[in-house]
């Protein structure tokens, strides 16, 4: 086996390890969680029940963009605080968090997902991992209300992308040079 | 040759692209036993017998494939949706399939998926040694949005997975609501380019130009609680008395919902294939389509086609299906030799051959 094998199935086992299959069963021991809704509001309403079966006190901050926030409002009558949003997500979304809730206690952040690595979104990455870092709390994505992940570790996760994306940035420029080189 | 296969991410119920990769997968790994097929991403959660290379985490723009080829050598890497990106000094052929450009058509209702499509896929599509369209229509479009030559685009039609499921002895698992009622078939999706509004209007129309008529409209999929059924419900007041919204259904329900209906109706704006008019002809099922995008690829001269634009049109050709069942019976007497045009057995046939051709 020659290094580069090893080097590469290493790196994405690595960043691998960092999200970890979970169970629900786990979520009925978070008390306030931290989610944010993306475009699709049936797939949102379906992880969030799912969540609510497991732990049916559960409380929530949702953050959802400006359009969906009336009808999440409607959806959920009140019960949590939905926080309007404009444009992409980013971690400065907290400041109008704590402006407009509560956010003591929160020990959760979660993310809902076709599938179960697409906290890849380095918003979401640098909300999730500040999140963490901050308040030690626990991050998680379902994809869609079947399987639940956990993300330990974003600090690595995050910084193992990194190596990825540089590595295959550094190849991609080698292997132009050399064409550009035959070319010549 | 070893050949890498992307095509979109886990899923627990297999559907859309991934049924794709496993139709036609299950029949390439039958008919071909020279080349190795390896899967780029695990396979745990599919039903093939393939090797896999790990990919890094994907964050839904192109998949970055240069330290992963250097990694794990591949002669061709062929994705069944996703874009990637492999520098051209990098030995490996590329080959991309490409369903249709539906937010490129529609801007203004998949806004959000316009730079993937336009950015992305595009230049993914141009770097491609060879694209594959899965109708005329979408190799069209290819041509004409992206600007690429003909030449380069190969059409390679979908057929049916799991095939066992439309088998002639599969009658499926009843919707018990539904058992007792005389209805007309359609199969929602979220997009507005389907046009379940103008269906819901247009059999409507039907339902008050024949007051005596039992028939309702049975539309499966993700409705409940979205936008477009919300619309409907406001504008039609007693919608909820001739249509049934069933949500999500099993592959064995639908399969009983396919045979059970009087007719099937599809009356999108736009479609790259059209996958659920070839599921209703390959059970004998009379078919209401519309006249548009590839749908009469798929439907051929099997079907009864109507303007989706046209509220009228849809209701015509409603009418005229439900009520004359000589026709009727002539559509379903025709919808099985439609149907048995398109398999994955052929694709597999037509795939390998365009393989071969990056044989060194």
């Amino acid at each position: 086996m020659d290094k580069t094998e090893i080097t590469y199935d290493s790196l994405c086992g690595m960043i691998e390890s960092c999200i970890v299959p979970s169970s629900y069963k786990v979520l009925k021991d978070r008390k306030k969680m931290l989610v944010i809704a993306i475009s699709e509001e049936v797939r949102f309403q379906k992880s969030i029940q799912k969540i609510l079966k497991h732990n049916p006190e559960m409380e929530f901050i949702i953050v959802a963009q400006i359009g969906l926030q009336k009808v999440l409002e409607d959806v959920y009558r009140g019960r949590y605080p939905v926080i309007g949003w404009s444009g992409t997500y980013t971690a400065k979304l907290i400041d109008k968090v704590r402006k407009e809730s509560d956010i003591s206690g929160l020990d959760s952040f979660f993310y809902f997902t076709q599938h179960p690595v697409n906290l890849r979104d380095n918003n979401f990455i640098n909300i999730a991992q500040y999140l963490q870092e901050e308040m030690d709390i626990h991050v998680y994505s379902d994809t869609v209300g079947y399987e639940l992940y956990e993300y330990h570790n974003l600090a690595l996760y995050s910084q193992g992308i990194k190596v990825y994306e540089e590595i295959n940035r550094l190849i991609g420029l080698k292997f132009m040079r050399v064409t550009e080189e035959n070319k010549a | 040759m070893k050949i890498g296969i992307l095509s979109l991410y886990k899923e627990r119920e297999i559907t859309g692209i991934n049924k794709v990769t496993v139709g036609l997968m299950e029949e390439i790994l039958k008919l071909d036993r020279e080349n190795i097929y390896i899967f780029l991403g695990k396979t745990d959660w599919l039903p093939l017998d393939m090797d896999y290379i790990p990919v890094l985490p994907d964050a839904g723009a192109s998949m970055q494939l240069n330290y992963a080829m250097l990694a794990h050598p591949l002669d061709i890497v062929h994705s069944h949706y996703r874009p990637f990106e492999l520098s051209k000094g990098i030995p490996c052929a590329k080959i991309l399939t490409i369903h249709d450009l539906i937010p490129l058509i529609y801007p203004k209702w998949y806004g959000n998926q316009f730079e993937y499509f336009d950015v992305s896929i595009r230049r993914c599509a141009k770097e491609a040694d060879k694209i594959i369209a899965v109708s005329e229509c979408t190799k069209r479009d290819i041509t004409e949005r992206y600007g690429i030559a003909p030449e380069k685009i190969e059409v390679v039609y979908n057929g049916l997975s799991p095939e066992k499921l439309f088998a002639d002895d599969a009658v499926g698992k009843s919707v018990p609501e539904l058992e007792n009622t005389d209805f007309i078939f359609s199969v929602s999706g979220l997009g507005p380019h389907k046009n379940q509004g103008g269906l819901a209007d247009a059999f409507m129309l039907y339902k008050r130009r024949h007051p005596d008529s039992d028939v309702k409209l049975v539309l499966t999929g993700p409705v409940r609680k979205y936008e477009v059924v919300r619309e409907i419900l406001s504008k039609n007041r007693d919608v909820a008395e001739h249509v049934v919204f069933t949500g999500f259904v099993s592959d064995e329900q639908l399969i009983w919902l396919y045979r059970k209906a009087k007719a099937f109706i599809y009356v999108s704006y736009y479609e790259g294939f059209g996958l659920p008019i070839l599921e209703a002809l390959s059970v004998g099922k009379a078919v209401i389509c519309a006249d548009a995008a590839s749908m009469p690829e798929v439907g051929g001269n099997a079907v009864a086609y109507c303007n989706p634009h046209e509220v009228e049109s849809i209701e015509t050709a409603i009418d005229k299906v439900v009520s004359d069942a000589a026709y009727r019976n002539s559509l379903e007497k025709a919808a099985e030799k439609q149907a048995s045009k398109f398999s994955y057995k052929k694709a597999a046939e037509e795939m390998l051959w365009i393989y071969k051709s990056f044989q060194k």
